[in-house]
């Protein structure tokens, strides 16, 4: 068995060999965006260079400069938000929970999504840096945070072939429930 | 001194005419009832806050229910010097601290059970994340997880502690340090306004819940939002006692990756239809490194749904499941599933006086 792919940003078409279910580890730059963060760069544009960029579905916590607790928070809410991201050229989208069939779509052919384990703040904020910040006026949990990270674990939960783990657990479970129907 | 708006939202006062009339005229129904409750009569400085009965001029003021007793904003806290108070504020902060770190030992040694079993490749790799979570915060001091929950606290009070304000204000205190000191996530809002108290308190926050004990004890169980917001509860028929499991499952297949499973599934039955609800919140609080046979059975079932850990599927889509059940009426049988993620956090700690 082979160790984690290591990937850094900006993401290029390497993503597109990922397969869900490999496990990464991700370096780089990466800029957390929740729901109003994405509301505000649907209206006023992106502030960073999407071209590669990846997306943390985050609200950290702050302070003193650097960051405290960077778990992540429930992608789905940010389902009808990321096609304009996708088409401007974000490779990869990191959250947890897993996302909808419209953005497994959008990021056939051209990105990822990457689950990492929900509650592991601080094993997250082991690995990242602060560097900066877009839209402090969102406040500390909606703002855009630029954090490098250094070789975070994450397991590719949606490829770019339509490729979704998160799916198949969902049908199993179906499966499973429709028992009790 | 102020208590406006200012202070919290959700406790502004209207209808005044001075700071002091609004302030007997909000908490003086519940003052005045556990004054009179007290051994011994209320403190010199209380008398001032006894209720005299002008509340029933105002419309706007509201009937505190017992369930969710509350604590009074800081600046009416006239009971801070009192080594009583102080003890069970300083109980308060470090339970809530050690809570925010470090799992009970029974919850680490089941998620390390369940990690070492797990078949499923990327399980593994989500359980060697987790565990290596609850190690990095117990190393580094720092909270496991960033949704460090709202407090709900259960305190144990001996024969010799009558029930006063001061104790929900004392613990008010310690939750207040604690989200400065930890530091913790400030994460209550006014239902309505949202407006946040940057304190971890608020209107019935902490929710306090308070039984007599042998010894005088602190508990405090934080609870993050993800897990809370797929909790269900349902009045079955008495008929229909089989169909438990099914509502348990059903709450589990709803809830899908959202609660951040592997979860800890906290069964409440009987009682009414809150009732049913506060145990099975209490039930969290049981070792989950035993279980009843019931306890397993439904557990099995969880299992076998196969969402696994955050829903990137498995064989660990629970790690336990505690129940607690209470008399009903015959007519009833309230049920309620409190779901909690791994992390379930919850310390107690025994008051020093």
């Amino acid at each position: 068995m082979t160790g984690p792919v290591r990937l850094t940003t900006p993401l290029g078409d390497e993503v597109l060999r990922l397969r869900a279910g490999d496990r990464i580890e991700l370096s780089g730059i990466v800029y957390t965006a929740r729901d109003e963060a994405h509301l505000r760069m649907q209206k006023d544009g992106i502030p960073f260079e999407p071209e590669g960029a990846v997306i943390y579905h985050c609200g950290p916590v702050i302070g003193n400069g650097r960051v405290i607790a960077a778990g992540p928070t429930t992608s789905a809410r940010m389902n009808g938000m990321e096609g304009f991201l996708i088409d401007k050229g974000v490779r990869g989208l990191i959250g947890k929970g897993g996302m909808g069939a419209t953005v497994r779509n959008q990021l056939k052919g051209k990105g990822v999504y990457f689950a990492f384990t929900g509650g592991c703040a601080a094993l997250a904020s082991s690995h990242m840096t602060l560097k900066g910040v877009f839209y402090e006026d969102l406040g500390m949990a909606e703002a855009v945070w630029a954090i490098e990270f250094d070789r975070l674990p994450l397991v590719v939960g949606i490829d770019s072939a339509g490729g979704d783990i998160f799916d198949a657990a969902r049908k199993q479970a179906d499966v499973a429930f429709g028992k009790y129907r | 001194m102020r208590l406006d708006g200012e202070y919290l939202p959700g406790w502004s006062f209207t209808n005044v005419t001075s700071q002091k009339k609004n302030f007997v005229k909000y908490w003086g129904p519940e003052i005045s009832t556990h004054c009179n409750a007290t051994a011994g009569g209320p403190r010199k400085e209380w008398q001032e806050d006894v209720f005299d009965g002008e509340y029933r001029e105002g419309a706007t003021v509201g009937v505190i229910p017992h369930s969710i007793y509350h604590p009074r904003p800081p600046e009416y806290n006239p009971m801070k010097q009192d080594p009583l108070h102080k003890a069970l504020a300083d109980a308060t902060f470090r339970a809530y601290r050690e809570a925010a770190i470090r799992l009970p030992h029974d919850v680490l040694r089941v998620i390390e059970k369940a990690a070492a079993a797990e078949t499923n490749p990327v399980a593994r790799g989500e359980f060697a994340n987790i565990l290596k979570n609850i190690e990095i915060a117990e190393r580094l001091g720092v909270p496991m997880c960033q949704d460090t929950g709202v407090p709900v606290i259960y305190l144990t009070l001996p024969p010799d502690l009558p029930l006063t304000q001061s104790f929900y204000d004392s613990v008010a205190e310690g939750v207040r340090r604690a989200t400065k000191e930890v530091p913790l996530r400030p994460n209550v809002v006014d239902p309505l306004t949202r407006h946040n108290s940057n304190d971890n308190t608020g209107r019935g926050m902490p929710a306090i819940h308070v039984r007599p004990g042998a010894k005088f004890t602190v508990t405090v169980l934080p609870k993050g939002a993800g897990a809370e917001n797929m909790s269900r509860t349902a009045m079955l028929l008495p008929s229909q006692v089989d169909q438990i499991e099914k509502f348990v499952v059903e709450t589990v297949y709803l809830a899908g990756p959202r609660p951040c499973p592997p979860l800890v599934i906290g069964l409440g039955i009987g009682s009414t239809f809150d009732g049913a609800a506060a145990l099975a919140k209490e039930a969290l609080l049981e070792p989950i490194d035993t279980m009843t046979e019931y306890e397993q059975q439904i557990l099995a079932a969880v299992n076998r749904l196969g969402i696994g850990v955050m829903g990137l599927g498995g064989d660990t889509t629970a790690l336990a499941v505690k129940v607690k059940t209470a008399g009903c009426h015959t007519a009833c049988l309230p049920v309620a599933v409190n779901t909690q993620c791994w992390a379930n956090r919850h310390v107690t700690i025994e008051v020093k006086r």
